[in-house]
């Protein structure tokens, strides 16, 4: 169904990191995600585009488990995997970024960078004794090494700027890199100024040299054919076209998400 | 109260009122303040009633606020994880008077205390049931259980709403908080160890740093694969188990007690400590360290007004005013209701 | 996490429609409580051979009266979106204020309309101190339950005292056969009815309880309408004092304890919502004959008062409960 054949489609021998096939979801009678299939290499930055409404978010918190598909398989490595819950997700590797941040305003920088996965001692559990030392070493020694400036990891989120927020959000995902292949972010500079989106656009790029795949859902094309491998369109909840960021245009693109077809010509 | 400001009421507050947020803007400037309140408190006490320095009426004093620090350690966490729970003086009820009729029955103590204390588990459950899966506000949830709890405590004492006095069939260490420990009442002991024990709980681990997370962006909390129901249900689980304690403490301290043996104020004043504390309504902030302060301010208040011969019901009124400044002030520092 | 999956499909708009409508219809909180309501006559009625007879309905509108014309205030602000917990503490002090100025010797019409003047100015505490001093309604409210409860004792010195005078207790006479509460009680139900739904703030009210940040788009002021309604909720508040003290015969700071969880319970009931914007008199009338037909049959069925207070407690819980599922509640 689409005219741009995905480029990476079997050069490799190894199968592609994450394959979505034939995903479906509804809500009510609205067609949410409708058949969509995607890949996702390793090491690829993928960007998602198009209007609101054509399901981008959906088809993320998909594979984050926050909204379950009404049919369609996910694969991991080539293997189908079970994604029901933010757990699941979590647990496979796959971190998503909420277009909210899901920050906790009321704990510092160390706590929710580490939230739910908090170094304790003593007992076992939810009654473990707070490494809050180490918390705060790591998470500090976490955003030097991606170049983030914070005063203080013991600042409470909420007096952050929104890049610092951003950036907080973005670390947290990266934080525990054995188990991290996959990042999802959901419009991540749409809520910042200029500056700060070029600090973040930097920040994605550091992350990616690190051995990380990402997914991204931007509605800047020019930001998103400059960071991303290849871009994907989507219009009302199907998966329109995939192309090669380096060889497309800001029209192209632009065209695809309007008419759902290159050039204006009808699609079927 | 001031003068009346033209101003349109929709727009941010102004003048004095962003003078006074400035002020009370630094969270830490509540325990300067409830500080500077209970050095306040001495002082006007010590004059209006030479008694009230005594160490006998200080002991007595801290004997009567053991069971509001109880149920305020409870209550904070109940509130800090976003949840008011106004349940308590009932649970407390109910928990002493099953304490009591099962050492009325001939059983042993410990049972009546293990029995008192689990009500309060059941009690706490029955709100986080109704919060986490039936949705309902805990406000309303916790509403409904202060009727529920009292009604129980009262067919379980048989209606009088007094139980009778354990003396005679006293089995001792159900009655042990009648005693002292080196002269020191040996609630107060209890309350101590109990509030430092929150104080840890509330710091140092994953259990306390969950509630200021679920208390402060539950959605996030989804978000990020928090256990967020499961944690909002043990909060008012924990709430209700320290509104049972205290309900065994003053049981305990009574030598039995009855549904009618707490009196329905008592909320108020654990409220009240509470949001003096610095526990934001809204959840997500506060400290041990603020509601223990709020709790001596109120004790303090209660003995020292008592000591210097006002009523009881006069105390309705000094607290209840108390509360609207405390909120005020939170209001002042957040923002306010709007 | 949501329920998923309605099977996909052309047909299902209408059906769901249908559906939808027939839901609202027989589950439409009125209809539902109407039918509970009928039940439950139904129910005391062949246990009690007293139940259905015109003294006991007289008696259960009798005490009906009191709570749904409090109730109806309480409606008011929670339609508002606002939230009233002093009401019973109110309801003393009015009592005993419009008691202690009769027997001073103040003439009766003179201390029953200075008892409703209290009422007024309770209400408007109450919304001075939530707009002006921009305190949650909640605790606002908890803490003037408090305050008020205190005045009321200090009035009084703490003290209960009969009023044995005939024209006091008013409120015990009949007109035509009718219990005079009743009277008061269409009163209110037509003022507040007209109040609510012919007048511009009335529907206005509505949406600034619904969606208080989108009036004050449109350039509601908020705040006077929480200011008024918290006022003519005191109003009611003060009516349904008068009431009851010369119901009651006596001067009695105690008398309206609890009574915030009875009323409470008949107006979630009725299908007020907590979160604002929803809420009916006639919803509020049927919540409230409701609870005082459930009390007077337990009573008389020698049921302790105790378990009438777990009934209500559990019955406002689920009324809550049911009214939130469709949208989800608490979060």
């Amino acid at each position: 169904m689409n005219e741009h054949a995905s480029p990476n489609g079997n050069g490799s021998s190894r199968a592609p990191l994450l394959q979505l096939r034939g995903i479906c979801r509804s809500f009510g009678h609205v067609r949410a995600v409708h058949e969509v299939d995607v890949d996702l290499q390793r090491n690829e930055i993928l960007g998602i585009v198009g209007d609101n409404g054509a399901g981008k978010s959906t088809l993320m918190k998909i594979i984050a488990g926050t909204v379950s598909p009404d049919s369609g398989r996910i694969l991991m490595n080539g293997e189908p995997v079970e994604i029901t819950t933010a757990q699941d997700s979590r647990r496979l590797g796959i971190e998503m970024i909420y277009q909210d941040l899901a920050l906790f305003d009321n704990l510092d920088v160390a706590a929710n960078v580490f939230i739910g996965r908090e170094p304790t001692r003593g007992l076992p559990s939810l009654l473990g004794f707070l490494e809050r030392r180490r918390m705060h070493r790591e998470a500090a020694a976490l955003l030097e090494r991606l170049n983030i400036m914070i005063g203080s990891t013991r600042l409470p989120v909420g007096v952050l700027s929104g890049g610092q927020r951003q950036m907080v959000a973005i670390a947290r995902a990266v934080a525990f890199e054995e188990n991290n292949h996959i990042l999802l972010m959901d419009e991540p500079s749409a809520a910042l100024g200029a500056t700060e989106s070029a600090t973040v656009t930097e920040l994605i790029r550091d992350i990616r040299g690190d051995g990380l795949s990402i997914m991204i859902i931007s509605h800047r094309i020019p930001e998103v054919l400059d960071l991303a491998d290849r871009v994907m369109v989507m219009k009302r909840g199907e998966h329109v076209a995939t192309l090669d960021a380096r060889s497309t245009s800001v029209e192209e693109c632009v065209n695809l998400i309007v008419a759902g077809a290159p050039a204006a010509t009808g699609q079927a | 109260m001031t003068a009346v400001v033209p101003e349109d009421p929709t727009t941010e507050m102004s003048g004095w009122p962003q003078r006074l947020r400035d002020l009370v803007f630094s969270g830490k400037l509540t325990w300067v303040t409830l500080g500077a309140v209970i050095v306040a408190e001495f002082v006007i006490f010590s004059i209006a009633a030479p008694r009230f320095l005594s160490t006998t009426n200080l002991l007595n004093t801290g004997r009567a606020t053991a069971v509001l620090m109880i149920v305020a350690t409870g209550a904070t966490f109940g509130l800090i994880s976003g949840a008011l729970d106004i349940s308590g003086a009932s649970v407390m009820a109910l928990s002493g008077t099953i304490g009591t009729q099962i050492v009325i029955a001939g059983y042993p103590a410990s049972l009546a205390i293990l029995a008192a204390i689990a009500s309060g588990f059941g009690a706490g459950l029955v709100n986080g049931f109704v919060v986490v899966k039936l949705r309902v506000n805990p406000l309303v949830a916790t509403l409904g259980m202060l009727g529920i709890a009292l009604g129980l405590a009262f067919i379980v004492d048989g209606g009088s709403g007094i139980a009778g006095n354990l003396r005679q069939t006293t089995d001792g260490a159900y009655g042990v908080m009648k005693n002292d420990l080196v002269g020191i009442p040996l609630p107060l002991v209890f309350a101590v160890l109990f509030a430092a024990a929150g104080w840890v709980l509330l710091a140092k681990t994953r259990f306390g740093l969950y509630a200021y997370a679920v208390g402060g962006n539950a959605s996030a909390g989804r978000s990020v694969a928090l256990p967020v129901d499961r944690l909002r249900m043990m909060y008012l689980v924990f709430s209700g188990a320290c509104a049972a304690t205290g309900g065994w403490v003053l049981s305990s301290t009574l030598g039995g007690s009855g549904a009618a043996s707490v009196p329905g104020t008592l909320i108020l004043t654990v409220v009240t400590a509470v949001i003096l504390g610095g526990v934001g309504l809204m959840g997500g902030t506060g400290t041990m360290g603020g509601t223990i302060l709020g709790v001596i301010v109120l004790g303090v208040l209660e003995n020292g007004m008592t000591l210097a011969g006002w009523p009881t019901f006069y105390q309705y009124v000094v607290e209840g005013l108390l509360l609207l400044l405390a909120v005020g002030l939170e209001a002042v520092r957040t923002g306010g209701y709007r | 996490m949501t329920a998923t999956a309605t099977p996909p499909g052309a047909p299902l708009d209408s059906r769901a429609q249908a559906a939808a409508r027939a839901r609202r219809l027989l589950l439409g909180q009125h209809v539902l409580l109407l039918i509970a309501l009928i039940l439950l006559g139904t129910y005391f009625t062949s246990r009690l051979d007293f139940f259905l007879t015109s003294q006991n309905v007289l008696t259960i509108l009798r005490f009906s009266a009191v709570t749904f014309i409090v109730a109806t205030g309480f409606t008011l602000v929670l339609i508002g979106g606002g939230l009233d917990l002093s009401i019973g503490s109110g309801m003393a002090v009015v009592g005993v204020t419009a008691g202690k100025l009769f027997e001073a010797g103040v003439p009766l019409v003179l201390a029953f309309v200075l008892g409703v003047v209290v009422g007024v100015a309770i209400g408007f505490v109450n919304g001075f101190i939530v707009t002006r001093f921009r305190i949650n309604p909640l605790i606002a409210t908890l803490a003037m339950l408090f305050v008020l409860l205190g005045v009321a004792f200090i009035i009084t010195d703490g003290r209960s005292t009969q009023l044995r005078d005939d024209g006091f207790r008013f409120a015990r006479e009949n007109v035509g056969g009718v219990p005079v509460p009743v009277f008061f009680l269409i009163a209110v139900a037509v003022l507040s009815v007209v109040l609510l739904h012919t007048t511009k703030a009335g529907r206005h009210l509505f949406a600034v309880g619904g969606n208080p940040d989108a009036a004050r788009q449109a350039a509601m002021n908020v705040d006077r309408f929480r200011l008024g309604m918290y006022t003519v909720a005191g109003l009611y508040t003060g009516i349904a004092g008068v009431l009851l003290a010369s119901d009651l015969g006596a001067i009695a700071p105690n008398s309206a304890r609890n009574w915030e969880l009875y009323v409470a319970t008949a107006v979630f009931l009725g299908g007020a919502s907590l979160t604002g914007g929803r809420g009916s008199v006639v919803g509020t009338f049927i919540g409230v004959v409701f609870v005082s037909a459930l009390d007077n049959g337990l009573v008389q069925m020698a049921v302790r008062p105790q378990i009438v207070l777990i009934v209500v407690g559990a019955a406002m819980i689920l009324a809550v409960a049911f009214d939130q599922r469709p949208k989800g509640g608490f979060r």
